[in-house]
């Protein structure tokens, strides 16, 4: 991490730590509470643990325009986007977040070539334009299945080494991973989204107006995607164990939590999108804001595309949207690792490493 | 501009040197504003003008204990600086001139500002050692690090064979037989100095030696103007105005003379706000 950010990041927490009028808001106050002074492995903790709930900064009578010109919000926002880059392994991947669009956009032709050639190669030109009954029939199975199963590895890979790098520069112990207690506690938090809340006032994001429409936006993207999960783990089931294939009717588990989680992650993502172009951008690094789109979009775009797959799958045009949904979903697994969505792995740890502190 | 009624809400004098300096003479000029620049307490001086009557002395105020670096003004809450249970005060003649141990600090804190006001040039030093900076909550400014006890007299300009001479005798007057702990009064007390350290005590063991200079930072003025149980303006005639009313620190002179309760600002300015609410309504609603 820069120096110089380094310095400006103590020299406002400083300021924090002589008031503490704050503390309520966010477990951000607490952890800084038990510091007297701050080094880079504190304000990463604390990066990440901040929510970006913004109460601090309306809260403050130092906040910008004062002379001591607090911006804890953008501050900490700054020091994520330094986590994410510091920790992207392998390094060159970190182009993800600096040209996010070139990245998604590089990536999904290529997947979207790929398959294209696959299905031609293994199902002929008359696959992507025209009926066919199985999406099997378009893309062979062993090729649909290894890839997602390799993509999955690959990003519980990534996650596991940036997620452990990570832990070591915030200060945290092998033993402190495992505790169990911090564990339980830290995935309730995740769960019942406490802190996006503000401590109960809700949080000014996107405007100054204490509001808990992120929590519900945020729920609906983060259950949604783990019911669209669910669905995938149940097809995968009902097809290697109990050799039962696809197409399922629509009243069956793997369609309805499949359906169920793309409308909610559509809601959902719209929702982050219509918060963002009204949110003060004042109070947000523009790297990171620039960067968030990139997985918003993909969600949006691979849920609509799924859902299309479904409606339109006894239909010519089933090969062809089935490649472009497959293609999408590739492309976010394949950014997901180094994309805003590492905040799953970074905050959760934040937590962790709060909770162990404070549960002692 | 015209009102059928008007509530007063604008504090003390606390900003304006010039009536600063009518009170305390020159050394107002040494003192650090907590809050805005503009609470020049002009509406005050109006009122008293208009034959409202004064409460309270010119020199009643919340005035505290904060760090020399402090802006001039709107600090606030984080230029106060906690360290003075912990630790020792002297001012520059190299004496401590308080019991900086008298009671716990919330009780005690509001009193500093007073005090250093009374020294030579409005300054004092408060000195902590490595080990007490763990039992106070750290300042915004880092404070002064020094490897013995002349270099902190030469970089202040402090009586250098006072200071030593303070520290030293601080030092070998300690009561023993205590067990330090914050959170209470554990009498950890000085024997046969003057002035004693009541509580908290324990030998100043440099170097390095820690030290944060201080200055008197006023957070508002108590002087105001005399209520009545609605908050009409009382007058010097002992009648009252029917339809201005006091609130907030404007008034506090009513309840307050000296000393200070913690969250009394905030609790003035609640109720009495209330209560002028309803009245003045009232009032107001009598034309309709």
């Amino acid at each position: 991490m820069l120096e110089s950010l380094i310095r400006e990041a103590s020299r406002q927490y400083q300021i924090c730590n002589a008031c503490r009028y704050c503390e309520g808001f966010c477990p951000v106050w607490d952890a800084m509470e038990r510091r007297n002074f701050f080094e880079a492995k504190d304000l990463k903790f604390f990066s990440y643990l901040c929510h970006d709930c913004r109460d601090c900064f309306y809260a403050c009578p130092y906040s910008e325009p004062h002379d001591f010109s607090l911006n804890i919000p953008k501050l900490n926002s700054t020091i994520r986007y330094q986590v994410h880059v510091e920790n992207s392994w392998p390094k060159k991947a970190s182009v993800v977040m600096d040209r996010s669009y070139l990245a998604g956009t590089v990536i999904f032709i290529i997947a979207f070539f790929t398959l294209i050639s696959i299905a031609y190669a293994t199902h002929g030109l008359t696959s992507l334009f025209g009926y066919r009954s199985s999406f099997y029939d378009v893309i062979p199975t062993y090729v649909m299945d290894d890839a997602g199963l390799a993509l999955g590895f690959y990003i519980l890979a990534m996650w596991i080494i940036q997620g452990l790098k990570y832990w070591r520069e915030i200060g945290g112990s092998p033993s402190q991973l495992f505790s169990l207690k911090a564990n339980v506690y830290s995935i309730y938090e995740v769960l019942s989204h406490k802190w996006f809340k503000g401590g109960g006032s809700g949080c000014d994001y996107p405007k100054a107006t204490g509001t808990t429409m992120r929590m519900y936006f945020h729920g609906l993207t983060f259950f949604g995607f783990l019911s669209a999960f669910v669905a995938t783990i149940i097809a995968a089931y009902l097809q290697r164990i109990l050799g039962y294939m696809p197409p399922y009717p629509i009243l069956s588990a793997p369609v309805l939590f499949g359906v169920l989680g793309g409308f909610m992650m559509i809601i959902g993502s719209l929702g982050f999108l219509m918060m963002k172009q009204s949110s003060d951008k004042t109070k947000a690094y523009y790297q990171m804001l620039k960067a968030d789109y990139l997985v918003i979009y993909l969600l949006l775009f691979v849920s609509i595309t799924g859902l299309l797959t479904l409606a339109l799958r006894a239909s010519d045009y089933m090969g062809l949207i089935l490649v472009l949904h497959l293609s999408l979903v590739g492309t976010l697994f394949a950014v997901f690792p180094f994309s805003k969505m590492n905040h799953i792995i970074f905050r959760y740890l934040s937590l962790l490493k709060n909770n162990t502190e404070s549960l002692q | 501009m015209s009102a059928k009624s008007i509530i007063i809400a604008s504090g003390g004098f606390e900003a304006n040197i010039d009536w600063l300096r009518k009170v305390w003479g020159e050394s107002a000029d040494r003192f650090i504003i907590r809050g805005s620049k503009y609470n020049k307490g002009y509406p005050l001086k109006s009122l008293l003008e208009n034959g409202a009557k004064l409460v309270g002395s010119p020199r009643g105020a919340h005035m505290i204990a904060v760090d020399e670096r402090s802006p001039k003004y709107d600090g606030g809450i984080v230029t106060r600086v906690d360290a003075i249970p912990i630790g020792i005060v002297v001012n520059k003649n190299g004496r401590r001139f308080y019991d900086e141990g008298q009671d716990i600090w919330p009780k005690r804190y509001a009193i500093w500002g007073h005090l250093i006001a009374e020294q030579q040039d409005q300054i004092a030093f408060c000195i902590v050692d490595s080990k007490m900076l763990k039992y106070f909550i750290p300042p915004m400014f880092d404070p002064f690090k020094f490897g013995s006890i002349e270099e902190i007299a030469n970089k202040f300009n402090i009586n250098r064979e006072n200071l030593i001479n303070t520290i030293k005798e601080f030092n070998n007057n300690i009561s023993r037989d205590c067990q330090f702990d914050l959170s209470a009064l554990d009498h950890c007390s000085t024997k046969n100095i003057d002035p004693p350290k009541s509580n908290w005590a324990t030998e100043l063991k440099g170097p390095p030696f820690y030290v944060y200079p201080l200055r008197p930072g006023i957070t508002f003025t108590y002087m105001g103007i005399k209520i009545n149980k609605d908050t009409r303006i009382v007058t010097n005639d002992g009648n009252y105005f029917e339809n201005a009313f006091g609130v907030g620190e404007l008034v506090s002179g009513n309840i307050l003379r000296s000393g200070y309760l913690g969250g009394f600002g905030i609790a003035i300015g609640s109720t009495l706000g209330r209560i002028a609410g309803n009245e003045a309504s009232k009032y107001v609603g009598k034309f309709d």
